[in-house]
């Protein structure tokens, strides 16, 4: 990631509704974020004059509404990390989702897992492992083809945990 | 199968805690994949006949019933997961010795090792491994190392007939398959030492290897296009380093390596 990468990216995010970002890139993980508007909350009619009571929730419907012009946000709270596993390949080698070429996938997206449940194999060296969950929950997303090399540590399937 | 004198020597011998003998089977290593929590460690599967090879990589491990050696060995040990590797060229190199002691010198010249898992004669396929790990992420993990060994076999499908043999059909002699099971299953519960010293292992097992420098195929998965090469060498992590025919020279984990006869 060079400076300008990042310069450019601090611009984008300026002038835009966006208040946070995450970025994963090459091993490389970068997180920029930018005070969000004044939450209104704090801001009670009943401590004020009527009039200036009045003014005040002038002021905050018109500051609402960039607020509420930030679907892209709103819409990334399901998927925080808190409810969704990760599982990553413990080694370098062959992913393989069914034991045999010939037998069913171990999992599918939404198979419903649990700690110990069989999610893929990944064979090095002709050694089969057996990669298992550590989590309950459902599959979300398979993220590599059958039979594809993969890395150490790279992504393999996304959980939601239950 | 004398199942009694294997007794004798090697569960009452405190080697292994029990035998499981099978007259047919789907596959040796399916079976203790199955079983294995019921199963103590240290038992040993045989078989007379497997029905079917096992899945991805052993196709069809051709035999007639009583003519060969089919057998998983059920082994906990305790390995970091960055070694486990270990353990594939720890099996075949104890493999690769036990034939050597039961051939004789000549003949011995002519075995050789085939990355990762394969024990070649005259450089055809004698034996081929297949291990399965389990508790992966646990330090004792639950080995299943699934072997089969060409003994008294003579009957060969032309499909397999250029690349593999028995130890009969190249010595022309009978060989009591009691015997090497033995002596295979002592070589490997008296030699753990190797299987501790990963560089060691590796080297005298590169020293037994096929084709440094040979011309071969190589593909990296299933229905991967093959591609014409040389084997370069074997690193420190048990990956094979191969330089293929366009000068690249590419570092693999995982993939099949083909003889051209």
């Amino acid at each position: 990631m060079d400076l300008n990468y990042l310069k450019k990216l601090i611009k984008i995010i300026d002038t835009s509704s966006i208040s946070e970002i995450e970025i994963e890139e090459e091993g490389k993980r970068i997180k920029l974020s930018k005070p969000r508007p004044k939450v209104l909350a704090n801001v009670s009619p009943l401590n004020v004059p009527l009039s200036a009571a009045t003014a005040v929730n002038e002021e905050a419907s018109a500051l609402r509404k960039p607020a509420e012009e930030k679907p892209s946000e709103e819409i990334i709270i399901p998927f925080t990390k808190e409810n969704i596993a990760e599982v990553k390949s413990p080694m370098v080698g062959t992913f393989y989702r069914a034991p045999a070429p010939e037998a069913d996938a171990y999992v599918n997206v939404g198979s419903i897992v649990s700690p110990g449940s069989i999610l893929c194999i990944i064979e090095a060296m002709k050694l089969m492992n057996e990669i298992e969950s550590e989590v309950s929950g459902k599959i979300i997303k398979i993220l590599v083809e059958n039979a594809q090399p993969v890395e150490y540590n790279q992504p393999l399937f996304l959980i939601e945990k239950s | 199968m004398n199942i009694e004198s294997l007794n004798n020597n090697l569960v009452k011998e405190n080697l292994l805690s029990r035998i499981v003998f099978l007259d047919e089977v789907d596959s040796t290593n399916k079976f203790a994949s199955v079983n294995y929590a019921e199963l103590p460690h240290d038992t040993l599967i045989i078989t007379e006949f497997q029905k079917m090879g096992k899945g991805r990589f052993e196709r069809k491990w051709e035999s007639s019933k009583g003519t060969n050696l089919m057998f998983t060995l059920l082994k906990e040990l305790k390995i970091d997961i960055d070694k486990i590797h270990n353990v594939i060229f720890y099996t075949s190199y104890m493999l690769f010795n036990t034939l050597k002691e039961i051939l004789d010198d000549t003949l011995g010249k002519n075995l050789l090792l085939k990355w990762p898992n394969d024990v070649l004669l005259n450089r055809k396929k004698t034996a081929g491994i297949l291990l399965e790990v389990k508790n992966l992420k646990q330090p004792v993990k639950l080995f299943i190392i699934g072997i089969g060994l060409n003994v008294n076999e003579t009957d060969f499908q032309s499909d397999n007939i250029v690349s593999a043999t028995s130890l009969k059909k190249e010595t022309g002699k009978e060989f009591s398959r009691e015997d090497i099971l033995e002596k295979f299953i002592i070589n490997f519960y008296k030699n753990y030492n190797l299987l501790k010293e990963s560089d060691k292992l590796i080297d005298e097992w590169k020293k037994n290897s096929f084709g440094i420098d040979e011309k071969i195929s190589f593909s990296q998965y299933e229905d991967d296009k093959e591609k014409s090469g040389y084997i370069k060498d074997i690193d420190h992590d048990g990956a094979i380093m191969i330089r293929f025919d366009d000068g690249s020279v590419k570092k693999f984990y995982s993939g099949e390596i083909k003889i051209k006869y």
